[in-house]
């Protein structure tokens, strides 16, 4: 039904259209036919008679050249072809105003036309007279004087009467132009204007026709697509619900290996989280070593320079004064056989001023003294290494904790001796403490590292400026207390709740892990069971307090199988 | 008498160089110090022709005193005598150090580094040119290979050999390396030749540090020195670097030998780097004029500025403490005559790629060339090798 009526509309629209434009190009015939038949009229009755007026003008003109030749001349036999010649002409002329006289139209005209010929008459008949005495009577100057005074006038005249014809004739052409062209120009106007409103009607009518085309192709699809996707949401309702279906058995089945593997995972996550602290604080203990291996070296290095510097000098000098003894020996052999010369004195003062003897005495007490020192320097840091890597340090032993701060300062001296000092107030009564020596020894390095750290940034600020370390230790009940304090840059409020994280820090790269302080807490808080506080002020220092029992409780003394 | 001043804040050091360096006190005027700024106000009293200073001191460290000591007073030689161990710290003096001696330090080596380095400089003649050389703590890098080493380093793993093939063609890149890497700081028991060698025993890391964040490696600005092209002398010099090692293999030198003779050959004209940057229109004219009076550079030089470039590199590679028949090599690399080795050297190798690099360039300059010293080639044996020589260089020029 609606495909009929599509094809319908669309049988009318186009009838619609052809008859517009058979009536448009009907239209356009007439007004062609109708500017046609302007240009014919112009051509048949002026124009022709325009031609014909000017070939008779022509003719005419011609007769007249052969009357004045005629009356130059007195031979008859020169005379007779010319007037041969005129007959024809005027039989010619003749022709031509018969044509003319057919075609008349307006009484103007045929008055033009009668003035022509009235004015011919007088011409022709003077001109005969003239023409007698020119050749019966031979009367030549009187044939001439009759030509100029009489027959020439006249022939002035007919000439104008025939100009008046043609002017006449070539004004009424150019009227008709005008005419012609002033309708052609209606008609172009007229056609354009239908040209026009044919194209817009036939728009109106194709839009109108389509819209209407695709109105009805869409609405035939909506109802497809509608009837489809009804078909397709019951296919998908009825897949979803089998998947459903499957899925929840699925599900169940999941829950329960789920349930199984959680239970696996969490055993083994806790073991793993165990060996990763085990890790993290083997790692930080790496740490601490590479950091101290070049502060250690360099500690050693130093005095190691100036012992070697001194002890060849005694060498050295020694040769010299084994060289003087010689000598003096001699001396003492010659006194004793009374032989004493001048010269051996004299070799015996030279040699003494060449050997700087003076020098030697002065300078080798001081140089075996300060070997010495350096020999103690190095067998110090040598033994505060050994005994802060404590080989039994990972048994719980019952310590010296003052000792052990000690020699975990020695250490780290490179760490701090060039940014400040250190001040040891340790309290001689503390008794001796269980504990991991070891761990113990690196949560006190830590601490000891920070506070270099913190001075190190205020020293930066200020050159040639040295900031203070204080290490106290002291008796609180059960409890012992070591309290490191720094003057260093303090702990800037925000961060505070943070320092303690594994990881975290502030530090620039390659300076810290973030490893420091978790370890210390670790350490003193996991392992023996003690507390870590912290007393700071931005711009003054930082104070970190230890307290740790002095008998390990149980609960923690079982060493790890890993650590 | 020289001028010394060591600085250390440990006074037992000090006392200990005093006693032991005491048999030198009719050569030496020696001053011992304990802090960097006591350094610094004695120098500004006193002319210090070497100043010897400790790493690790409170106030300022040797580092930022020698930083001051190459700003205020750049004819000074600057030497490090340190404990410290830390690769870091080292890196940290590459640009104010000549030289990094490691305590312990024998007094005899330390005596023999100060006593070299003055000999050094009695040999430079001329002042400006020793202050010039003195001053210079990097060399300019062709900004293209700087860029390839720069992309090599910041790959994922970058490939050793890559990182020592680009460093090899680059003048100013190898003496510093090989500055490094023979400082007594790594304590090498036979100096490193090779720059390919220099890479490896450094590590990627430390020439990472050197090249991407010390600022070790400075870039060359065209614009400085008109007339000279730090690439035109880039490719010569290593092509004289190959052309030495190659005339040292024809005439069967161990590798050592053909490691050295590469090496003299690319830093051969390591001077000439060190006269354009510093001296920028002055060595404009230099070369300006060795066309106009038709003489070798070296002789415009010399006749200029008392020195050539051979001094002005040989002086600085010595200073840098690298090895000896290297600096050799460079000092006479235009008159091997003035070397009284009468066997095969690296100077002779590097006089003869010197001179074939020049006349196999293709490069067509008004500046006359160097040639072959015929004369003391015959004397010490070794004229009738020469047309060998030529044949082989021609091979691998076109090879």
């Amino acid at each position: 039904m609606k495909s009929f009526s599509i094809s319908a509309r669309l049988t009318i629209a186009f009838c619609l259209l052809i008859a517009l434009l058979a009536a448009i190009g009907g239209l356009a015939l007439n007004r062609t036919q109708r500017v046609n038949e302007d240009l014919n009229d112009l051509v048949k009755h002026h124009w022709a008679k325009v031609q014909l007026s000017r070939q008779a003008l022509a003719f005419s003109a011609a007769n007249n050249r052969i009357t004045l030749q005629v009356f130059l001349m007195t031979n008859k036999d020169d005379i007779d072809p010319l007037l041969a010649q005129r007959a024809q002409n005027t039989e010619n002329i003749s022709g031509l105003v018969k044509q003319i006289e057919r075609d008349l139209e307006s009484g103007r005209e045929r008055d033009l036309l009668t003035a022509v010929k009235e004015a011919r008459t007088p011409y022709v008949e003077s001109y005969k007279r003239a023409l007698k005495l020119q050749l019966q009577d031979q009367r030549y100057d009187e044939a001439r004087l009759a030509m100029v005074q009489v027959t020439l006038p006249l022939l002035i005249r007919y000439h104008t009467a025939w100009n008046s014809f043609v002017q006449f004739q070539g004004d009424q052409m150019d009227e008709s132009a005008r005419l012609a062209e002033v309708r052609y120009l209606a008609t172009r106007k007229q056609m354009w204007l239908l040209i026009v409103l044919a194209v817009i009607s036939a728009t109106v009518i194709m839009v109108l026709v389509t819209r209407r085309i695709a109105a009805g192709v869409a609405a035939r699809q909506r109802a497809e697509e509608a009837l489809r996707q009804a078909h397709d949401e019951l296919e998908i309702r009825v897949e979803q619900r089998t998947t459903a279906l499957s899925q929840s058995n699925q599900n169940l089945r999941d829950e329960i290996v789920e349930r199984r593997k959680a239970e696996a995972e969490r055993v083994k996550a806790e073991a793993e989280r165990d060996a990763v602290e085990v890790q993290l604080h083997q790692a930080q203990k790496l740490e601490a070593v590479g950091q101290l291996a070049a502060g250690i070296a360099h500690e050693i290095n130093t005095p190691t320079q100036f012992v070697g510097d001194n002890t060849r000098f005694v060498q050295q000098s020694f040769q010299t004064i084994q060289e003087t003894c010689r000598l003096y020996t001699e001396m003492l052999q010659a006194a004793k056989t009374n032989s004493v010369t001048p010269e051996l004195v004299t070799r015996i003062e030279k040699a003494a001023v060449a050997g700087d003897l003076d020098f030697l005495f002065k300078e080798i007490p001081d140089a075996i003294s300060q070997t010495l020192e350096g020999v103690e320097r190095i067998t110090k840091i040598v033994r505060a290494m050994k005994e802060f890597s404590h080989p039994g340090s990972r048994e719980k032993v019952a310590a010296d904790l003052n000792k052990a701060i000690e020699s975990t300062v020695i250490v780290a001296s490179s760490e701090w001796k060039y940014v400040a000092d250190l001040k040891l107030k340790l309290d001689p009564q503390l008794p001796l403490a269980v504990c991991f020596l070891g761990e113990f020894n690196q949560a006190i390095l830590n601490l000891v590292v920070n506070a270099a750290h913190a001075i190190g940034d205020v020293v930066k600020q200020k050159p040639g400026t040295k900031g203070e370390i204080t290490i106290r230790t002291r008796r609180d009940g059960d409890l012992a207390e070591v309290r490191v304090s720094d003057t260093g840059t303090g702990i800037p409020e925000k961060i505070r709740p943070r320092i303690f994280e594994p990881f975290f820090t502030t530090k620039d790269v390659g300076r810290g892990t973030g490893q420091g302080l978790s370890v210390v807490y670790g350490t003193i808080v996991k392992r023996h069971g003690g507390t870590v506080t912290f007393e700071t002020e931005v711009g003054r220092g930082t104070s970190f307090i230890i307290r740790l029992p002095f008998k390990l409780p149980e609960v923690s003394s079982q060493p790890r199988s890993q650590a | 008498m020289k001028t010394l001043l060591f600085v250390d804040d440990e006074p037992n050091v000090l006392q200990g160089l005093q006693r032991q360096l005491r048999p030198m006190r009719h050569e030496w005027n020696m001053n011992f110090l304990d802090g960097g700024q006591k350094a610094l106000d004695f120098m500004a009293a006193h002319p210090v022709d070497i100043v010897v200073s400790d790493m690790m001191m409170p106030g300022m460290d040797g580092s930022q005193l020698l930083t001051e000591v190459l700003k205020r007073h750049p004819q000074t030689v600057r030497i490090i005598l340190s404990g410290h161990a830390e690769r870091e710290a080292v890196l940290r003096l590459v640009g104010p150090a000549h030289q990094y001696l490691s305590k312990p330090c024998d007094a005899e080596e330390l005596r023999r580094a100060i006593a070299r380095a003055l000999s050094l400089r009695d040999l430079m003649g001329n002042e400006r040119l020793k202050q010039l050389a003195t001053r210079v703590n990097n060399l300019p890098t062709l900004p293209t290979l700087y860029t390839q080493l720069t992309e090599e380093l910041r790959k994922e793993s970058p490939a050793m050999e890559r990182v020592g093939e680009i460093i090899s063609h680059d003048i100013g890149m190898t003496a510093k390396m090989l500055q490094l890497v023979n400082s007594a700081f790594f304590g090498l028991a036979q100096p490193i030749n090779n720059p390919q060698d220099a890479v490896i025993y450094l590590g990627l890391n430390t020439i990472r540090s050197l090249a991407l964040s010390v600022g070790i490696f400075s870039q060359y600005d065209e614009k400085l020195c008109r007339l000279f092209s730090l690439d035109v002398l880039a490719h010569h010099s290593w092509t004289t670097g190959v052309l030495a090692r190659g005339v040292a293999h024809m005439e069967g030198q161990e590798l050592k030998i053909l490691d050295q003779c590469f090496l003299a050959g690319l830093l051969h004209d390591v001077g000439q780097l060190v006269l354009a940057a510093g001296l920028h229109e002055e060595y404009t004219g230099v070369i300006a004029k060795t066309s106009q009076q038709n003489l070798p550079v070296w002789q415009v030089e010399q006749e200029l500025f008392g020195a050539s470039h051979a001094d002005v590199g040989a002086y600085l590679l010595a200073l840098w403490g690298l090895p000896n028949p290297i600096i050799e090599a460079v000092a006479m690399h235009h008159e091997p005559s003035r070397s009284a080795a009468l066997e095969f050297s690296p100077a002779i190798a590097v006089h003869i790629a010197d001179v074939f690099a020049h006349e196999f360039s293709g490069i067509k300059t008004e500046v006359p060339l160097p040639q072959l010293d015929t004369g003391h080639l015959t004397k010490i044996g070794f004229a009738g090798r020469i047309e060998a020589w030529r044949a082989g260089c021609q091979t691998l020029i076109t090879t």
